[in-house]
């Protein structure tokens, strides 16, 4: 299948090339200059490198042929519709009354979002705003931690990216509330780059939950990039939620940034989405700093679920935790990559990964890998990966308590995802998804 | 309430129960003894069904009806209990949750309504009081990170809230201190009544000081060799196996 692939590692790839050009001319004239030279940076990369073939270890086991080959439409304009307005209200995801900013396919929308009853001094604007109003907060951050070469997708995603979320909690601000970053795509066929910045300054805390949803059944794409900025101290505590279309493409990179003292946690729930890949990094630039990442994924049918972490403990004395676990149903394929380096300098370090996947189906597959580069030799660093089904013990010790086998599995299944649901931050969202799981983990169980 | 007649019994390719018959009625306690390798446990897991072990011969009637086709939940449903030998652990499933589930299935079973879970905690800790179970064990995920003690504790903790009519205890005494040793008998006596039978598989006499039983059967390569009173659990501890053992040989030349 990617014989082809293999042998040309550049593939520029069906429209894209188009989309560049018609964004060059598009916002030739627009935004200041030192955004048009993040956008220049980013269609250069991608001119020069195309998208990554399987003969890329990066994407040994995720094939973007199919990806490359649909042919997708690029908006250049929000776009306003009742239907959205409508379901935009049904994704809360438990944060019924928390403030949110709402972007539907890559545009910010105004009538959407909620912003009253933040603290004051904490900012939460679109990033097309930001960048007018905030360049001090913006330009040392923006595409310098997610660099537009990074990927072939970062690439595209700071060349045509329109707007997204921005956030600034000042210094030793806490924000209470969960924040709602709610992504909406609507449009078949559709291109979407939204690109999100949180900057958090010395002692700042938020929590915050990033959702990317869809009330259709489209096939579209999004092409996510969030950059978290963390001072001194500063805590962001997320959930990734991606309730994608079934049918949809999903790529995202997120990247942060730690200085001494500051806590960054992702807990990333995948539900949704045809084809999903997260790039997620965290560089531990100061002592004590610590990244937790988590993980449950829930995959059926021809669905394929990438995670790909990078851990740069480049300092001492900076814990990290990674915790993944997956669900694999129907002919599903899951991919873990789990990179931690661990410079020369950071001296007792303590990174702990762990990677668990549950086959209900003979047909899916998993292929995890961690990947420990250590340089320093006072350290400590664990990982991990079991890939295995449900113990049939259990089953029958279910069973000879009364309970019906796929009602046991059902209950099985679900203890498995528990293990690390009951470790995600922002207690409502928790729940919520505790709740809406619950229903389709014990169907999966009964589906084994 | 149980027959079995001759019964015939193997896991993979080995025969393990060799021609066992044996008849209980309600409100008897039997004890089922032998050497290891005697087909104690097997007669056991045979009678709860575990899908690993297959009847090839004779009859298992329980309450009239023939236990042999049943599914393990069906049985349990129908008020047969197991407790493990080695109990299972279930993480990420508190013991409340479980056992709720379990509950109501046998009493949607018996045409009764299902408990909610307010209703059903009051039970549990009522149950839980008689049988002085630590309280914090309700909420802890089933058997994980238990001692062996905590955990077959938990199995009789089981039985007296699922009230099974056909009680089979798998060497329950096995890897219990003396103290835990009583605690679980004391349980077990509780629960004795007119209605309920037990079937106490061990290997040592010490259990049956306390759980004091109606019958003795010694289990040897796979059939009952002997049958007796409770006088005949302490012979046994006395003598140890090898002298009823010879009966079977002659049995097997018969």
């Amino acid at each position: 299948m990617s014989a082809s692939l293999a042998a040309a590692p550049a593939i520029l790839g069906g429209c894209w090339p188009a989309h560049l050009d018609a964004m060059e001319r598009a916002t030739a004239a627009r935004g200041p200059s030192w955004v048009a030279e993040l956008r220049r940076a980013g269609a250069a990369a991608f001119r020069e490198h195309g998208f990554p073939s399987t003969a890329d270890e990066e994407w040994r086991y995720t094939s973007v042929e199919t990806l490359v080959k649909t042919g997708f439409r690029q908006s250049l304009a929000a776009k306003k519709d009742a239907l959205v307005a409508n379901t935009a209200k049904l994704f809360t995801f438990g944060l019924e009354d928390a403030p949110r900013i709402v972007i539907v396919d890559g545009f910010y929308s105004k009538e959407l979002s909620k912003l009253d009853g933040l603290p004051a001094g904490v900012v939460v604007c679109s990033l097309a705003e930001a960048v007018e109003k905030h360049r001090a907060l913006v330009e040392p951050r923006l595409g310098r931690l997610a660099k537009p070469g990074a990927t072939a997708f970062a690439a595209l995603n700071a060349a045509l990216f329109q707007d997204g979320a921005f956030v600034h909690v000042p210094e030793g601000k806490v924000v209470d509330a969960p924040l709602l970053v709610l992504h909406i795509s609507h449009e078949s066929y559709l291109a979407s780059h939204p690109r999100h910045l949180f900057a958090l300054g010395a002692g700042a805390q938020l929590s915050a939950v990033e959702a990317y949803a869809s009330p259709s059944c489209d096939l579209y794409f999004t092409n996510a990039v969030t950059e978290a900025d963390l001072g001194a101290g500063a805590r962001l505590s997320s959930i990734r939620l991606e309730a994608e279309s079934g049918n949809a493409f999903h790529v995202a990179n997120t990247q942060a940034r730690l200085a001494a003292g500051a806590f960054f946690q992702e807990a990333s729930a995948v539900t949704g989405a045809e084809f999903f890949r997260h790039d997620l990094g965290a560089f531990l630039g100061g002592e004590r700093a610590e990244a937790v990442f988590l993980g449950l994924s829930l995959a059926s049918g021809h669905q394929h679920v990438d995670h790909h972490t990078v851990i740069d403990h480049a300092v001492p004395n900076c814990p990290s935790r990674e915790f993944y676990k997956a669900i694999l149903n129907g002919r599903s394929h899951v991919v873990f990559n789990g990179k931690v380096f661990v410079r020369q300098d950071a001296q007792k370090t303590d990174a702990k990964q762990t990677n668990k996947n549950l086959l209900l189906s003979d047909d899916a597959r998993v292929d995890t890998k961690p990947q420990l580069e250590i340089f320093a030799d006072d350290v400590k660093c664990t990982h991990g990966a079991t890939v295995g089904q449900l113990d049939e013990e259990m089953v029958y010790y279910c069973r000879s308590r009364g309970l019906a086998p796929e009602i046991a599995r059902g209950i099985l299944t679900y203890a498995f995802a528990r293990d690390v649901l009951v470790q995600f931050p922002v207690p409502a969202t928790r729940d919520w998804l505790d709740r809406s799981l619950v229903q389709r983990l014990l169907e999966a169980g009964r589906n084994a | 309430m149980l027959e079995i007649k001759d019964l015939h019994a193997t896991v993979g390719k080995k025969e393990i129960l060799k021609g066992l018959s044996l008849s209980v009625k309600a409100g008897e306690v039997h004890a089922i003894m032998g050497p290891n390798g005697s087909g104690k446990s097997t007669l056991a897991q045979v009678l709860a069904g575990h899908p690993a072990y297959a009847v090839t011969g004779g009859t298992i009637t329980y309450m009239g009806e023939d236990l042999a086709e049943k599914s393990p939940e069906d049985r349990a449903k129908e008020g047969i209990f197991l407790a493990f030998q080695y109990p299972v652990e279930i993480p990420g499933v508190s013991n409340a949750y479980f056992l709720r589930a379990g509950y109501n299935e046998i009493r949607k079973h018996r045409g009764e309504p299902e408990l909610d879970a307010m209703d059903f905690n009051k039970l549990l800790k009522e149950k839980s009081k008689v049988l002085h179970i630590d309280e914090s064990l309700l909420n802890r995920p089933v058997n994980e990170g238990f001692s062996g003690g905590e955990k077959k504790r938990n199995e009789i903790f089981q039985l007296a809230v699922l009230e099974p009519k056909l009680a089979i205890l798998d060497e329950t005494d096995s890897g219990l201190d003396i103290d835990a040793l009583r605690a679980v008998s004391e349980g077990v006596n509780r629960l004795r009544s007119k209605d309920r039978a037990f079937l106490v598989v061990t290997h040592y006499q010490r259990l049956l000081n306390y759980i004091v039983p109606d019958f003795v059967h010694v289990l040897s390569e796979g059939r009952i060799v002997k049958s007796g009173g409770k006088e005949l659990a302490l012979e046994l501890e006395k003598r140890g196996y090898d002298w009823v053992k010879a009966p079977a040989a002659a049995g097997a030349a018969r």
